[in-house]
């Protein structure tokens, strides 16, 4: 405390002019210190003010959002958002395969509400009870593997053995 | 699956554009449990219509995207501007692929890769997903959507349906278009541009036909949806229709033929075909100077492709803006005093010269509103006049016999030039007029045909761009028209 405390002291304090001042002060600060047993949380910052884990409450939202990297065949992870309305027990899958950030596609707002997370246009599938699927394909965002403009069929133009049909199996698999 | 244990097993694929490309992807093999599917403005073929060209013309916003999706795994920035007005920008680059280069855009693969494939050969057929779809049709239940004005992919649901059509596969495939912008569907529909729906048309179409057949094919016990053929929006009765059958007319096989409208004499239009003219020079053919120095702008300048304000209802945009300038063409009918009601994809049918060996022709179907507008629907008295786009497009000249192996125009000889506009389900009312204009540019949204023939436009050098005098013929032999596929 008492080092950093130097660093706190406006500049011109520490002139030679004001050295006297500055011991003062100095031992002041000593002497308040020397009555207190441990430094008061609520008036000074003790370690890091980000915590190591922040638990945000979602007791209040009417969903649960997780995200998970789904396997392809090939070992390649996709990265992967579900959104399952609380308390969905046998409800149909909505399932979006995107090249447009799928973290950001399942949070228009960040809300308790899946309406208002969720794109405009799934109004009816949240109304419906529908869980909503987004995932980034692959080489985008989230996902591992590599990258190509509206990957062609595996083919000529793909002598790969994946393409967005494979990944489309897979993903629902 | 296995991460979703409240599911029943059952999965519905959605999205549009690119994510509409997806879908369609999953469609050539679908697994078992994929029971239903909405490709919504997929992306199905980029050189007929989808995105990157329509017939061969290449579309230069695609640079902003290229470098947004291909420089970053997550978000890339756009393309910096010199110029505010984009007019003035790719103007001042050159051709498309000099402007390319100068912005670094050479270390993108795919730009190389389509940079090397300016036709419409194996590169484009084989990735083709209108024709894929086709030759490995899937059961699975499927709604293809588009805009009846989208800007960006207004090729691939109407051709993947209407080739699962021709291939006996329509009983589990249905056409959907509403009045809409690209990937409208997700958004608010209550209108686009100056044009004004009849409620919130996207939420009337996700309400009444998406959720329930998504629910009739995913939650077992749900009643069938009442779904027909093809549910398309009427954009001049401004009221949603329903066909057992579509299109309405076509060339074969449909309840009615196509209907030529003719270019005539003094900027005329008719279903009658063009009279006799005496010989004599310039009779039965109308002449204008293309220069690419001053190409045709798409949307009045100063327009910043960022503008998306601007962007998404351009295909609505009132072509007044260009009707007065000498290199745009147009000819109208008299005032309708009877409804025309075409329900169909028209076609151009193009007899054209010019002094160039390389040509592009824009040819767009216009609804001219009555000078003063008293209905009250669709559009606000302050558009007295408009001049609505029904169905637009550009084709590239060298392209006119083979879209996979081009040939130079040959200068001063009339030649033939046919395609597709797209899709369309409009009623003309009585009081309104029907135009043609006809131009041969379209900037910068396209790039510049130098008009000298070169083998890939993208390298032209700054000499090939040179003025031509185009000349459109309208005589008995060499009839221009559009075919309409006018309603029975």
């Amino acid at each position: 405390m008492h080092a950093d405390s130097r660093g706190a002291v406006p500049a011109p304090v520490r002139r030679r002019g004001r050295a006297l001042f500055r011991g003062a002060l100095a031992a002041a600060m000593l002497a308040a210190g020397a009555v207190r047993a441990a430094p008061d949380p609520t008036l000074v910052a003790v370690g890091n003010d980000i915590p190591p884990h922040f638990v945000r409450p979602t007791a209040d939202f009417d969903y649960v959002r997780r995200e998970v990297m789904i396997p392809m065949r090939d070992g390649v992870r996709l990265y992967t958002v579900i959104v399952v309305p609380k308390g969905a027990h046998g409800a149909p899958i909505l399932l979006t395969r995107t090249p447009y950030d799928a973290g950001k596609r399942a949070q228009r707002a960040d809300s308790p509400s899946m309406a208002a997370t969720l794109p405009e246009g799934d109004d009816v599938f949240v109304a419906g009870g529908y869980i909503r699927v987004f995932q980034d394909i692959r080489g985008k965002y989230g996902s591992e593997g590599d990258y190509v403009m509206t990957r062609p069929p595996i083919g000529p133009l793909n002598p790969s053995n994946t393409d967005d049909t494979t990944d489309a199996w897979d993903t629902i698999d | 699956m296995r991460n979703v244990p409240e599911s029943n097993g059952r999965v519905g694929m959605v999205g549009s554009s690119y994510e509409g490309w997806t879908v369609v992807m999953a469609l050539l093999h679908p697994h078992p449990a994929l029971k239903v599917a909405a490709p919504e403005s997929p992306m199905v073929d980029g050189w007929m219509g989808d995105d990157w060209f329509h017939y061969g013309a290449f579309r230069q916003p695609n640079f902003d995207y290229f470098t947004g999706q291909m420089t970053k795994k997550g978000e890339g920035d756009e393309v910096p501007r010199p110029r505010y007005d984009d007019y003035e920008t790719f103007l001042l680059a050159g051709s498309a692929g000099d402007y390319a280069h100068a912005n670094g855009l050479d270390q993108l693969p795919f730009w190389r890769r389509m940079a090397a494939h300016p036709a419409y050969d194996a590169f484009w057929q084989d990735q083709a997903l209108d024709h894929l779809v086709a030759a490995h049709p899937s059961d699975v239940p499927t709604l293809w959507e588009q805009g009846l004005w989208d800007q960006e992919d207004m090729w691939g649901a109407v051709h993947s349906w209407l080739a699962l059509k021709a291939a006996g596969h329509e009983s589990n495939n249905v056409l959907i278009m509403g009045p809409w912008r690209h990937s409208q569907v997700n958004y608010e529909g209550d209108g686009l541009g100056p044009l004004t729906w009849d409620g919130d048309t996207a939420h009337q179409y996700r309400a009444t036909i998406l959720r329930p057949f998504f629910d009739q094919y995913l939650k077992p016990g749900s009643p069938k949806a009442d779904v027909p053929a093809a549910f398309i929006y009427n954009t001049g009765l401004n009221r949603w229709d329903r066909f057992s059958q579509w299109p309405l007319a076509c060339q074969a096989g449909c309840a009615a033929p196509m209907r030529p409208l003719y270019l005539q004499a003094a900027h005329g239009l008719s279903f009658k075909p063009p009279a006799a003219v005496n010989p004599g020079a310039g009779a039965g053919a109308d002449r204008y100077v293309s220069d690419p120095a001053r190409p045709v702008p798409y949307l009045p300048r100063p327009v910043a492709f960022s503008d998306s304000a601007r962007w998404k209802p351009w295909l609505t945009s009132d072509q007044r803006s260009v009707v007065d300038r000498g290199d745009v063409i147009s000819y109208e009918t008299p005032v309708l005093t009877a409804p025309v009601h075409i329900s169909g994809e028209p076609a151009a049918d193009l007899f054209a010269a010019t002094t160039g060996t390389d040509a592009d022709w824009v040819v767009k179907l216009i609804d001219v509103y009555p000078g003063i507008v008293t209905e009250n629907q669709v559009v606000g008295p302050a558009i007295g006049g408009y001049e609505l786009p029904v169905a637009m497009d550009i084709f590239r000249g060298r392209y006119r016999d083979s879209v996979s192996k081009p040939e130079p125009i040959p200068a001063n000889q009339v030649e033939r030039y046919r395609f597709t506009l797209p899709p369309t389900n409009h009623v003309f009312l009585p009081g309104h007029r029907i135009m043609v204009q006809i131009q041969s540019s379209w900037f910068p949204l396209y790039d510049r045909n130098p008009q000298t023939y070169v083998d890939n436009i993208f390298h032209a050098a700054p000499s090939d761009y040179v003025a031509a005098t185009q000349s459109i013929v309208h005589s008995p032999g060499q009839a221009s028209a559009v075919w309409l596929p006018v309603a029975p």
